[in-house]
């Protein structure tokens, strides 16, 4: 109780110190509305909202889940293999440090103005960092245990998915938690760019219309989305790496 | 005799904003476009100054919701604006008010040429500024008239010039000077603003309201400049056009001919200003209805 509490207090001191700066005679509520304007807005724009959120959501769960798909079945492959490795570490090291953002615009030009933008996009923001933790994950396994593994005789599509596969899973999960929240983000730049449903477009909207309220919303939105989808991303890990605990 | 010269002395110190007596400084914002024809005639001619304005700045803002924030921000003083977003900032409380208008109409639909009627757009995409600008409106009254409902890609005017071309889209929603550099790529106009509103208000200038407040014989110096301009724009088209295009970089026969689907005048219809908020008001657009004459300062 203590510790909620303890949680807690700095959130609600945020929110007053929101409050009273909104409320101040010399700041426009235009331009910084108080928080209670906001929780009004909400109430307002829910169905709006809800309904983007699906979009945004649906966007980033597409992207997100062929990135690491992907990201992890190739990671495992350059792992194992030295000649995928060889391959594709030149390749992955000149992408990679591209902005995932940095590919819209070009994005737009191949694929016109459609869900594939946020889509492609999300992808190359999963699919690299996911790859890259994936390969570090399988060369950091101790290799007596593989060797173990193999003198015994374990089939191939054995050894991967029963002893490579799980002790390789934390460095995924590094991947996976790092990338979830780019992952959101890279979606709505996309969807400011462009694309007329998703929170990006609400938040355009809201500049547009010189609506900070719906703007804030629509920001207090996306910072739950990261905070609920990076609590299932540990409570998945630790359900399934509690062997390593 | 002396005190009459001490009463003036008096006055003049109650009433400074009342008495002409220096020139004043304003920050002036257009948009990137032909509508702000006035505002580019007189820094041109260097106008301003004649009318006892100083230009502090002058800045160009591609769209009018760009410009909206600017004022909204406290960047500028002055905006020459359309008056869908100036009526949104209005309602959203920043301090500003209508004092005058510079154009009527100016804003069109443009398609391919294959393309025979708006209906036949239904369903299509179409590129069109976001919500808040004129253009916008002008699609949602078309949507509404016709019956029709078109998949709408959100692009500033410039995108949706690149839009058009390669094929992204079937018609854009675009307000002049860029509805006559599509055409004179070999697009159509399909539809203009006033065959869906008949006095369709286009452009106006607004003046933050603590200059209105302090200085009104400074406000009502800017009104009497554009009116001045816009008679001189109406006179000299040709010579107009070659002011503009060096402005806006555009070829000055597509400034000529954009500027033929422009009225510029003055005037300010209440009614037509109000049928504005009511269709904002009904859209979500803004909160809620006003009373037109509110956000209009008639001088006094």
């Amino acid at each position: 109780m203590g510790r909620k509490l303890n949680s807690l207090l700095p959130i609600a001191l945020f929110l007053l110190i929101w409050e009273l700066i909104g409320r101040l005679p010399a700041v426009p509520t235009y331009l910084f509305p108080p928080f209670s304007s906001v929780v009004v807005k909400l109430f307002t724009v829910k169905g709006l909202l809800l309904e983007n959120i699906f979009f945004t959501l649906f966007r980033v769960a597409i992207g997100f889940v062929i990135g690491t798909a992907s990201g992890i079945t190739l990671g495992l492959l350059a792992g194992i293999n030295k000649k995928v490795n060889q391959f594709m570490t030149p390749i992955v090291s000149i992408i990679y440090p591209i902005p995932s953002i940095g590919w819209i615009p070009v994005l737009m030009i191949w694929f016109g103005i459609s869900n594939s933008v946020p889509v492609i996009a999300i992808f190359i923001c999963s699919f690299f960092p996911i790859f890259l933790n994936t390969v570090r994950g399988v060369k950091d396994i101790d290799q007596s245990i593989i060797y173990a593994a193999k003198t015994m005789g374990t089939p191939k599509t054995c050894l991967i998915r029963k002893i490579i596969l799980p002790l390789a899973l934390p460095n995924i999960f590094t991947g996976l938690k790092l990338e979830s929240g780019m992952a959101i983000r890279t979606g709505v730049v996309a969807e400011m760019l462009a694309i007329p449903s998703g929170l990006g477009y609400l938040l355009m909207k809201g500049e547009s219309l010189i609506d900070t309220q719906l703007i804030f919303v629509v920001l207090i939105a996306m910072g739950l989305i990261s905070l609920v989808t990076d609590y299932t991303i540990r409570k998945v890990e630790v359900k399934l790496l509690t062997w390593k605990v | 005799m002396k005190k009459f010269v001490m009463v003036m002395m008096v006055l003049l110190f109650i009433f400074p904003a009342g008495c002409k007596t220096s020139i004043e400084t304003l920050n002036i914002a257009v948009e990137l476009n032909d509508h702000a024809a006035s505002a580019y005639i007189a820094k041109e001619k260097e106008d301003f100054l004649k009318y006892d304005i100083e230009v502090g700045s002058f800045e160009q803002y591609d769209t009018g919701m760009a410009l909206a924030t600017a004022l909204a921000r406290g960047d500028i003083n002055v905006g020459y604006i359309c008056v869908i977003p100036a009526i949104i900032s209005y309602a959203r409380g920043v301090p500003i008010k209508i004092v005058s208008l510079t154009h009527q109409y100016g804003y069109e639909l443009v398609s391919r040429k294959e393309i025979a009627s708006v209906q036949e757009l239904d369903g299509k995409k179409v590129a069109c500024p976001g919500a808040g600008s004129s253009a916008n409106f002008v699609m949602k009254l078309v949507e509404e008239q016709y019956g029709i409902k078109f998949n709408v890609l959100r692009t500033k005017p410039l995108v949706a010039i690149s839009a058009l071309s390669n094929g992204s889209v079937d018609a854009v929603f675009i307000p002049e000077h860029y509805a006559s550099i599509l055409v004179s790529q070999g697009f159509k106009i399909l539809l203009r603003a006033q065959d869906v509103f008949s006095e369709m208000p286009g452009s106006c200038i607004v003046v933050k309201t603590d200059i209105i407040e302090t200085k009104p014989v400074v406000v009502k110096e800017l009104i009497k400049l554009n009116i001045a301009e816009t008679n001189f724009i109406n006179k000299n088209q040709k010579e107009a056009a070659k002011i503009l295009s060096g402005y806006l970089n555009t070829d000055e026969i597509i400034i000529e001919n954009s500027m033929k689907n422009i009225t510029y005048t003055n005037g300010l219809n209440v009614n037509n200003i109000q049928f504005v908020i009511d269709k904002l008001a009904d859209w979500g657009y803004i909160d809620e209805r006003f009373n037109a004459e509110d956000a209009i300062w008639a001088g006094n």
